[in-house]
């Protein structure tokens, strides 16, 4: 029931309507996207700075930093990834072989994909 | 209602407001989120392959629910009475749903392709395997709508009886706080990417909160005016969890998707590419439907509308519903509207079920 909204709720609403809109206006605008991205640019540098110093920190008495771990995840990740692909390339070969007649029904979809008529 | 009842009313929603409230601080007594029993028929790497146990016969083809990037999965199925997945086993749907999990350093260098040549036809050949079936529904929400898109246009013979997408962006020439922010010389993806090469979640959640800078504002005055209310709390329990539980977006295809798709507008332009080919919607020749939500403030309807005119498809339609971005599949709306709207699509490309 409209009547039941309480009276801090109607002056909630009063106040939060043309302030909503008016901060929308402000975050949808150009001037605010390229504030943000100068923000982000300053807080990646100061990021960086700071975690050059405290790679040097840590170095000085023969620690991995925070950084040197970071960049072994991503190794792994990268070897990783080349397996995927490996493991990827593995099955399509094997799809071909099967294909062939070589072996067992291959996927549904390279079923399907054979049956098609090229493209133009 | 006179002044004594109003006040013994009042009284008593205090009471139930300061009750609530310590639940809320506390985090107890928390709703248990997409609780629908399914078994994982299938894995790789971080994406899981959901499929939902029901009793009773299933319609046949299967439907594979493609989920965004972004977001968590679960919304689609909240809670017991207010989840999508149970609406459409309820209806005789066999649903399966491709989950992406939460990315980490191992998937940054995961393109579109990945996704929409590698992850997405291997999950539909294991739809079909289980199913016994020779071609399936598929259905993408968001991001997912677009990963399903992609799919579809890069493979025309992909064994789909149908294709629907929902709150999917394909327009990005006016696509509000997210096209401002990544133009040239603005918010240069490098600078959010975290240590493992990913957009964090964080990042994610917070470019959501620039569409609309009062809404958590609104969410908790809102919350204060009905927190008396038990349904209502467990509802804004799951809801929140939901709206704060992004996960980070893959560095590659992040810079994919803003290159290609944000500024080239490249399904408008045709000018998408994966692996090396042009990949057009006009390619895509299944029936297709595009659900788009009137008050969506993520997906403004202006940028999922082309979509249904860029499908090459003879058979397409699109349903506009007065909803939000998850309105469409969340909350009252949805059940009585949007859900039955949808199952009625899907239920005309599906045959009756089969024991």
């Amino acid at each position: 029931m409209a009547d039941d909204k309480p009276l801090w709720r109607s002056a909630f609403d009063r106040l939060e309507g043309p302030l909503g809109s008016a901060l929308q206006d402000v975050t949808h605008s150009g001037t605010f996207a390229e504030a943000l991205g100068l923000a982000t640019r300053t807080r990646a540098g100061v990021r960086r700075e700071l975690e050059r110093r405290t790679r040097r920190l840590w170095h000085m008495a023969n620690l991995p930093a925070g950084s040197d771990v970071a960049q072994l995840r991503r190794q792994v990740a990268a070897l990783d990834r080349e397996l995927r692909q490996m493991r990827r390339a593995l099955e399509q070969a094997e799809t071909r072989r099967e294909g062939n007649g070589d072996g067992p029904a291959r996927s549904r979809q390279a079923g399907r994909r054979a049956q098609r008529a090229p493209r133009p | 209602m006179d002044l004594l009842d109003r006040v013994k009313r009042d009284v008593e929603r205090n009471a139930l407001r300061a009750r609530n409230g310590v639940k809320l601080v506390a985090g107890i007594d928390r709703p248990k989120l997409g609780q629908s029993p399914k078994d994982v028929v299938w894995a790789r790497d971080r994406a899981e392959l959901w499929h939902y146990r029901a009793d009773g016969p299933r319609r046949s083809p299967p439907l594979l629910i493609v989920f965004s990037l972004v977001t968590r999965s679960y919304v689609l199925d909240l809670r017991p009475g207010n989840s999508f997945v149970e609406h459409l086993l309820s209806a005789g749907f066999d649903v399966f749903m491709l989950d992406w999990g939460i990315p980490d350093e191992r998937d940054a260098g995961n393109t579109l392709e990945d996704y929409a040549d590698e992850y997405l036809p291997q999950a539909v050949d294991r739809v079909l395997e289980v199913a016994d079936a020779e071609e399936l529904n598929l259905l993408g929400y968001c991001f997912g709508g677009v990963l399903s898109l992609l799919y579809a246009a890069h493979h025309p013979d992909a064994p789909l009886r149908s294709l629907t997408t929902m709150a999917t962006p394909v327009d990005f020439s006016d696509f509000g706080v997210f096209g401002e922010l990544v133009q040239e010389g603005r918010v240069d993806l490098d600078t959010i990417l975290d240590e493992d090469g990913n957009v964090p979640g964080s990042a994610v959640g917070e470019s959501f909160r620039l569409l609309r800078p009062t809404g958590d504002l609104q969410s908790y005055a809102t919350l204060l005016e009905k927190a008396w209310n038990d349904e209502y709390v467990t509802a804004y329990q799951a809801m929140n969890r939901w709206a704060n539980d992004h996960i980070p977006f893959p560095g590659a295809a992040a810079r994919q998707s803003i290159e290609m798709l944000l500024r080239g507008n490249g399904f408008v332009e045709d000018t998408v590419r994966l692996g090396g080919e042009a990949v057009s919607l006009g390619d895509i020749c299944v029936p297709y439907m595009n659900v788009m939500a009137k008050r969506d403030h993520i997906v403004p309807s202006q940028t999922a509308a082309p979509a249904v005119s860029l499908v090459g498809s003879e058979d397409k339609d699109e349903l506009q519903l007065d909803a939000g971005h998850i309105g469409l599949v969340v909350g009252r709306t949805a059940a009585k509207v949007t859900i039955p709207t949808i199952i009625e699509f899907l239920a005309a490309r599906t045959e009756e079920a089969v024991a």
